[in-house]
């Protein structure tokens, strides 16, 4: 095709010549597309179907898609104890935001229901939301539910031979390995927290439970563990961890509480006990992630009355306990709830209520804000969150795509 | 002057380098902007260890696979980036830099007919220019993001090899991501 280089000089005819792209070009291309788009496309040929559907490409999409400066996240009420006591009637409504400032983006409602009413957000992983009943003790039901495709999956029934679990802990990570996801679920049937629990796990690719070795001995003279309620079960290099604390029985009547992080590994499905870092006079309380590594909240008093210390400490470099550090310690008044880190790592927190006297009545306020370790600087979320937040990272996935009983809606 | 024995440094030297594009339009470039292109620094390093480097001529680089006005583009957008050799900018400096950066691309991307970049990518692959790849990748990825099957199939010149009432299975599957398309 002759070029007209003397009237415009820098553009070009497309020339209908062959210009098919490499595969690797093209799988490039898509790789920075939305799901939207993705789910589309696999209508374009049926070379493009594979290349979409396709394990290697799903994992390398989401590395590559959400990799960028803004993040997002999804939050939603948290059920709270009386609500499910009282049976308030509980809010299924979830919100899209802006990872930085929680400014709203949109809203969706949760796409299925538990049978007390009350739904429990347990984690996430990869922006796949898992989810229990609140009442653990109305359904065994737990899914896992993927919103930005649309797509969720009730998990089969456990492969454990229970009469009546009378508690349950789970943790949601993924095998990077052999690119594929997994449940731990820990069972008690006892109110004593001895004997240890039974352990199973879950993994996607073969849509079956099958029950695992705890492998680690309890000490001799602990007389009650717990699992530590608060935090989720977060899942910092291949590893999933939850935080127990442990009453021990000393000599005579002292007892003596230990705090102890057990990981579990992915891959190859071990567990492990991990150290904690040692503060005077400061309990370790909370296990989650910042910024990728694993982090440990730690609260004490303060020097005034009503307030609190918090210390956060984050575990540079993994398994290592000499890289326990201390991020930074943060005044807090005595009425601040916690609600997690975001994946850049802004601390979520909500200051509870307090009357206020304004036009001389009173009122509640709460206020919920963003907080920066590092810079030790606050920022009031704008949107009036007037309740406790589940909050999850929202990432665009593919997994989920396929498989037995997902539910598209 | 010879630059065998010591490290060039492209900031201080102003070496050029020709290429020389598939219509025969020869392009004067400096060597820190072409060397971006790896498949012209695999040819300037193949040729360094003959003797014509050492001769200090220049070499004319052939790039039969390259069109003019599309090397113009790329070596438009290379001269934009940060040079490797660069001093280290203060964070205002490189604010600054960034934002000029990105006026440029929107500019550029501006004035480019959708089919040209499929020209540019073409390019930009045979060349080994990876920050090039990676800039016009996105800007096809942008573009075609919220457009029809239809017109995804045009552009790329792909033939629908579905049958009629599978393709009609997949889309009803997810409808919901057929909303909301470009009109084509």
């Amino acid at each position: 095709m002759s070029q007209r280089k003397e009237a415009q000089p820098t553009k070009i005819l497309r020339r209908r010549t062959k210009h098919d792209l490499p595969e690797e070009i093209v799988l490039e291309i898509l790789a920075r597309l939305p799901v939207k788009s993705l789910l589309r496309f696999r209508c374009v040929c049926k070379t493009w179907y594979s290349y979409i559907t396709n394990p290697n490409f799903i994992s390398t999409h989401l590395l590559c898609y959400n990799n960028h400066d803004g993040g997002y996240v999804i939050h939603m009420p948290r059920t709270a104890v009386h609500m499910a006591y009282f049976h308030r009637p509980h809010s299924q409504i979830c919100t899209l935001a802006f990872d930085r400032t929680f400014e709203t983006i949109s809203e969706f409602r949760i796409p299925f229901t538990f049978q007390s009413g009350y739904h429990g957000l347990v984690g996430s992983c990869n922006g796949i939301l898992f989810f229990t009943d609140f009442i653990k003790s109305k359904s065994k039901n737990v899914y896992l539910w993927n919103p930005s495709i649309r797509k969720f999956k009730r998990l089969p029934n456990t492969c454990l031979n229970q009469t009546q679990v009378l508690n349950v802990a789970h943790g949601f990570g993924y095998d990077s390995l052999n690119n594929d996801y997994k449940v731990v679920r820990f069972s008690w049937t006892r109110t004593k927290w001895m004997p240890p629990p039974e352990v199973e796990v879950y993994s996607l690719s073969s849509d079956s439970w099958k029950r695992v070795e705890l492998g680690i001995s309890w000490r001799p003279n602990v007389i009650s563990y717990s699992f530590n309620g608060i935090s989720a079960f977060p899942f910092v290099s291949g590893h999933l961890h939850w935080m127990i604390e442990m009453i021990e029985e000393g000599g005579g009547q002292e007892r003596r509480y230990t705090p102890m992080i057990l990981s579990f590994d992915v891959n190859s499905e071990k567990f492990k006990e991990l150290p904690v870092p040692d503060e005077g006079g400061l309990i370790a309380k909370c296990l989650t992630s910042y910024k990728e590594k694993l982090a440990l909240i730690k609260f004490g008093h303060g020097a005034q009355p009503l307030s609190k210390l918090c210390s956060i400490w984050v575990m540079r470099e993994y398994g290592v306990l000499d890289s326990w550090n201390k991020l930074c310690v943060l005044p807090i008044e005595i009425s601040t709830d916690f609600i997690g880190f975001t994946k850049y790592g802004l601390l979520l927190v909500r200051h509870r209520s307090r009357l206020v006297s304004t036009n001389s009545e009173l009122e509640r306020k709460h206020k919920s804000v963003l907080i920066d370790p590092e810079a030790l600087h606050e920022k009031e979320i704008s949107n009036q969150i007037d309740y406790h937040l589940d909050v999850a990272t929202y990432m665009e996935n593919l997994a989920l795509l396929d498989g037995a009983n997902v539910v598209s809606y | 002057m010879s630059n065998t024995s010591e490290n060039p440094k492209p900031s201080s030297s102003s070496a050029k380098m020709t290429l020389k594009t598939s219509d025969n339009e020869l392009f004067e470039v400096e060597e820190a902007v072409a060397m971006k292109f790896c498949t012209v620094k695999q040819y300037f390093e193949d040729e360094k260890d003959s003797d014509v480097a050492a001769r200090g001529s220049t070499t004319v680089i052939p790039l039969p696979n390259v069109h003019s006005a599309v090397l113009a583009t790329l070596i438009s957008y290379g001269k934009k980036l940060p040079q490797s050799n660069a001093v280290a900018d203060n964070h205002e400096e490189e604010e600054t830099k960034k934002k000029e950066r990105k006026k440029y691309e929107q500019g550029l991307l501006k004035n480019l007919m959708p089919g040209e970049l499929l020209d540019l990518i073409s390019a930009a692959n045979y060349l080994d220019f990876k920050e090039g790849l990676e800039f016009f990748n996105q800007a096809l990825a942008d573009h075609i993001q919220n457009k029809s099957v239809e017109y995804v199939r045009k552009f790329f010149g792909i033939k629908n090899d579905y049958e009629p009432h599978e393709e009609e299975k997949y889309r009803e599957e997810y409808a919901w991501a057929f909303e909301g398309v470009d009109e084509d």
